[in-house]
């Protein structure tokens, strides 16, 4: 990936490479690998940019915050502040706070946008700030505080959440909780007694001559409150669905096998495993394939996995948390800023497993249509069957009138051999579900 | 009737689009600016005895029609950097 860069830019950048800082930014994790290359060594030449372009490594995968479950959100705040501790040291800032601007390299959050990163004039404040409020803090203090869904907050809202908002969510009595009091109650304090006055407060601070251990000590400060706060998983259902799922150990280690033959006959570069759970698969496609995208709908399976995938090292594959009945739009200018979830993820491979009894009966969505979403996702992979007599489909009909008469093993094979090839079934437990291998028919 | 139904309804809308220039940030550097310690109390403090001051003063009428003059007089001065 190559991003030209204005003289003045080429020239910042050109200085932060001769110093070091761009090779400790990326030693540290914190920057994803970026090089200072010439466009004519590259064959490539833009009018009116400098000659001088940055070269990044490829994010194969790219998520946005509102895909993001808690911990890796929390984490990509905790990176930008790390960035500005360590960008202060040689006398830079980082000029903007935004989500939009980490993404998930190698199993870790990184800055993808080095141009963010500006000289700090002595005495200046720390203008990204009120943007790390809006965009990373208000969201993440919702979160634990108030129970607030972020995924469905930031996707409503491209630049987070405004001091007022944040502010009224907030009773007098929450002031007590971490981060409250300071970085909402006070601050909207403030910007309602000064938003409208004459007062220059930035020119104010100017002339205080503060220097640049301030800013620090406000950023250790929100990293401290960053590192206390965590959300309750108590509320989950599916968290512990790998123990009281309707399998035993020999259909679970059979199911293991198939998908593992799968894997193994197409080498897929790309594997998305639709409905991931805490992601038991996804972990096995991960050391065949390049990278995995693991999608759930269940923000805290999600947190686990991305948890569990830091923990261990793992770096190839990409937790998201997708809902298949509602997935990510497209946002922002012209619906194109932010490109929708089928827009940005297309795999060589996907899996399917105790899927489609959700999509079918709970989302009420036709058997056709959920054949034609796999087949938009990738062009061969294991879709799992999960039929009536199954204990989680019975569970699934509990509450609601038995109207789905067409959700039978006959149809369900009538409708996937219209668009895919079934190369290969296998019963598990006498026929309450079966795994099938499919390739999409070619012409 | 319409007339004034639609006056009630353009009016207000008409004020407004002047928020879009109000700084969404300041409450954040008057933040920054009070955790720079004593000296930023002390001028936070200056700062809200000023607008308790004019409150006061206004509502004792102290604000001569040459005063609220003179303030519009700067103000669109200042407007005019705009």
């Amino acid at each position: 990936v190559y991003r030209s860069l204005s003289r003045q830019a080429a020239d910042r950048m050109q200085r932060l490479d001769e110093l070091g800082h761009i090779a400790t930014l990326v030693d540290a994790g914190l920057m994803v690998p970026t090089r200072l290359v010439a466009g004519v060594d590259e064959g490539i030449d833009i009018e009116g940019a400098s000659s001088t372009m940055l070269q990044h490594d490829r994010i194969e995968v790219m998520s946005y915050c509102y895909e993001w479950p808690f911990a890796l959100f929390r984490d990509a705040a905790l990176v930008t502040l790390e960035i500005i501790e360590c960008c202060l040291a040689f006398d830079c800032i980082l000029k903007d706070a935004t989500p939009y601007n980490i993404a998930l390299y190698k199993g870790r959050p990184v800055l993808i946008d080095v141009l963010s990163i500006d000289d700090y004039e002595n005495g200046a404040p720390w203008e990204g700030y009120a943007q790390f409020c809006r965009e990373f803090l208000f969201p993440l203090l919702l979160s634990v505080h108030k129970k607030i869904d972020i995924q469905d907050f930031l996707r409503g809202s491209l630049n987070g959440m405004s001091i007022e908002v944040a502010d009224g969510l907030f009773s007098f009595g929450d002031i007590r909780k971490t981060g409250v009091l300071k970085h909402v109650k006070l601050q909207a304090m403030f910007q309602r007694s000064f938003r409208k006055s004459d007062f220059n407060a930035k020119r104010s601070y100017h002339e205080s001559h503060y220097g640049k251990e301030f800013i620090l000590a406000n950023v250790r400060g929100i990293r401290k409150i960053l590192n206390k706060i965590a959300p309750s998983t108590a509320d989950s259902t599916w968290i512990d669905y790998t123990d009281s799922h309707s399998y035993n150990a020999d259909e679970e280690a059979e199911k293991m096998v198939f998908v593992q033959s799968m894997l193994e006959s197409y080498k897929p570069g790309i594997v998305i495993d639709i409905g991931c759970n805490t992601g038991v698969y996804s972990r096995i496609a991960s050391k065949i394939a390049n990278s995995v995208v693991s999608l759930d709908f269940d923000a805290a399976c999600i947190d686990q996995l991305y948890r569990q995938v830091r923990r261990d090292n793992i770096e190839n594959i990409f937790p998201i948390v997708a809902n298949m009945l509602n997935p990510s739009p497209g946002i922002g200018w012209m619906l194109r800023e932010r490109a929708s979830l089928f827009d940005r993820i297309r795999g060589d491979a996907f899996l399917a497993l105790a899927l489609v009894h959700h999509i079918a009966i709970t989302g009420n969505i036709p058997l056709e249509n959920f054949v034609e979403a796999l087949s938009v996702m990738a062009d061969c992979g294991v879709v799992e069957w999960v039929d009536k007599s199954d204990p989680m489909v019975e569970t699934l009909l509990q509450n609601r009138r038995d109207v789905f008469d067409h959700y039978s093993w006959g149809h369900f094979k009538h409708v996937l051999e219209q668009t895919f090839n079934i190369e290969k079934v296998t019963e598990i437990g006498g026929g309450r579900r079966r795994l099938c291998q499919v390739q999409r028919k070619r012409g | 009737v319409s007339i004034l139904f639609f006056a009630g309804l353009i009016l207000p809308l008409s004020v407004k689009p002047a928020y879009a220039y109000l700084d969404p940030g300041t409450g954040a550097m008057v933040l920054q600016l009070l955790l720079g310690g004593i000296a930023g109390i002390l001028l936070v403090g200056k700062l809200y005895f000023v607008k308790i001051k004019s409150i006061i003063s206004k509502l004792l009428g102290r604000q001569t029609r040459d005063q609220a003059a003179h303030e519009i007089e700067n103000r669109n001065k200042n407007s005019g950097n705009n």
